[in-house]
């Protein structure tokens, strides 16, 4: 058994694992954006939140940070989405009363500062040196590296099943209609009573909320994070996923974020098998491009993505 | 109320009272203010000065959504349905006071949830037949005519349990076979005890279903009385031949 996980099928499942737990941030986005219309721009930040949460509350005491109070890994991940969800709300409250394009405005800022924020401040982040030995919680008894990353898989689609089934829930049930009707146009939608401000501060805090997991889901599987593995960058491939897969469904969400990565890691893997390492930098550029370009065939040819309902 | 934009007073000094159970009209040349006096009584804008009293309760600090709750619905001159969600979606979501609003509860309710469901969705149901467009439950809002959106609007008023209804233009843009359903459906609705504010251009329409009429010119309120009063008073001649009444 464990001679099988070695080679491709241990990659494999590693692969797995970072798609699902792109799937989760693209769940949450689709919560805001998909079904509630919300331009949040700033992902990254709310993964980060959630990610550095975790990784503090979980980690061993460390004498050069503040933190490291060595909680078990189901705290954290319950203090990632409860940090990434109050950020969301202070966030939320100002910038939600804004139009679209403020909102976006001003959760890409704030996501920058955030991912500023963890490179300097040393004294509880770590700074650019990261944050390690971010706990995997029983990796020596499932048997070293291939079989705890085997067991993690599980553990992480077992999680997109609940997130998913939990939205699927939320949006089909009458508060899911109002947010549509909000999608659709805010305006009317107050004009028959409802709230909309509340609607969408409630879709913005638990779309965030979902994101933080996502984040805590992330440190705990690589044990270790630094400040560049939440750049503008996972923003944008998260927004890439969402749209190829189909705002406004859970499904596309998920198929989006797994065929996304894979033609991101797969472009990866084409550049390093046939580009000489002297020009490796220049080529990294040429997976972004590739995105962009799928992005584009997908909006040429099926505007509301493989699997979209939002019309 | 007053409302002013800048230096401009789009509703200027603006008094007077709807009586419980009638058909009002409001009338006056374009620019006269009357849909900024809509906006401040449904609550889409805040009044510049100014009280408003509904059944006994000041409700001019209130939000929209508060007055929607205490019983007035609007619709709009542009009928503004929800397009990508089906005429029965349109009316749905327009109920008030739902249980699954609280998005907790979708989790933890399942049952209310759904019992809650089927009695909107019989309302729904009710209100669809009652304008006619039962046959057109289940399509996109956006495929429907204008004259079905206005129908569709006053469906979805209809589904807050108003005792008030704001009606902008509800024959702007409408064919004359629609306008007649229309006409027949306000006063089937008035009948039931509705109260109704109109702002309609169609002087026949207003003439025919509405007393009082209101008549505004220039932001002000420049008188009240039957139609027959409204057509012979030189002042209402004036602020439409005249340009603005100031």
């Amino acid at each position: 058994m464990m001679e099988l996980l070695a080679g491709p099928l241990a990659y494999l499942v590693f692969f797995l694992v970072i798609a699902l737990y792109y799937a989760l941030i693209t769940l949450g986005l689709n919560l805001q954006w998909g079904f509630t219309g919300l331009f949040n721009v700033g992902v990254a930040g709310f993964v980060l939140v959630g990610a550095y949460a975790s990784a503090i509350l979980t980690t061993p005491d460390d004498p050069g940070r503040i933190g490291g109070f060595g909680l078990p890994v189901p705290v954290g991940m319950v203090g990632a989405m409860l940090s990434a969800g109050l950020f969301a709300l202070l966030v939320g409250i100002p910038a939600l009363r804004l139009r679209h394009d403020y909102l976006a405005i001003t959760t890409f800022g704030i996501a920058v500062t955030l991912q500023l924020v963890a490179l300097n401040l040393q004294v509880l982040t770590g700074g650019p040196f990261g944050m390690n030995f971010v706990p995997r919680p029983l990796y020596d008894v499932l048997g070293g590296q291939n079989g705890w990353n085997l067991a993690y898989l599980l553990f992480v689609a077992a999680l997109v099943l609940l997130v998913w089934w939990g939205l699927a829930r939320l949006t089909t049930s009458p508060w899911g209609r109002v947010l549509r009707a909000i999608r659709e146009d805010e305006a009317a939608a107050a004009a028959i009573g409802k709230h909309a401000f509340r609607f969408r501060l409630e879709a913005f805090v638990l779309g965030s909320m979902v994101m933080g997991l996502a984040g805590a889901v992330y440190a705990h599987f690589i044990g270790f994070i630094a400040p560049e593995d939440f750049l503008p960058i996972l923003t944008f491939q998260v927004w890439a996923m969402l749209i190829v897969g189909g705002a406004g469904d859970h499904r596309g969400a998920i198929a989006g974020a797994v065929l996304v990565w894979a033609i991101w890691t797969g472009s990866g893997m084409l550049l390093d098998l046939f580009v000489p390492p002297e020009g490796k930098a220049q080529a990294a550029a040429l997976q972004v491009a590739g995105i962009g370009v799928a992005l584009c065939l997908v909006l040429l040819f099926r505007p509301t993505g493989l699997l979209g309902r939002r019309d | 109320m007053i409302r002013s934009f800048g230096g401009v007073r789009a509703v200027d000094d603006v008094s007077f009272t709807l009586g419980q159970g009638t058909i009002t009209g409001l009338i006056g040349p374009n620019g006269a203010g009357k849909t900024t006096l809509f906006n401040l009584i449904a609550g889409s804008q805040p009044p510049s000065g100014g009280e408003l009293h509904f059944e006994n309760r000041r409700i001019d600090r209130c939000r929209q959504d508060q007055r929607t709750r205490l019983g007035i619905a609007r619709t709009f001159q542009i009928p503004r349905p929800f397009p990508a969600l089906s005429v029965l979606d349109n009316l749905l979501v327009a109920a008030k006071d739902q249980t699954g609003e609280r998005f907790w509860r979708a989790w933890t309710s399942a049952r209310t949830l759904a019992r809650e469901e089927a009695a909107i969705t019989e309302r729904a149901w009710h209100w669809l037949r009652f304008m006619g467009l039962e046959r057109l439950a289940s399509a996109p809002a956006r495929t429907l005519s204008g004259g079905q959106r206005k129908l569709l609007e006053l469906a979805r008023a209809m589904m807050q349990e108003p005792r008030l209804v704001l009606l902008d233009e509800p024959g702007a843009g409408v064919a004359p076979p629609l306008m007649a359903q229309i006409v027949d459906r306000i006063r089937a609705l008035h009948a039931e005890g509705v109260t109704f504010l109109i702002i309609e251009h169609d002087m026949d329409l207003v003439m025919s279903l509405c007393r009082p009429v209101l008549v505004m010119a220039g932001g002000r309120l420049l008188m009240s009385g039957s139609p027959d009063e409204v057509r012979a008073d030189p002042r209402v001649v004036e602020a439409y031949l005249g340009g603005t009444a100031h």
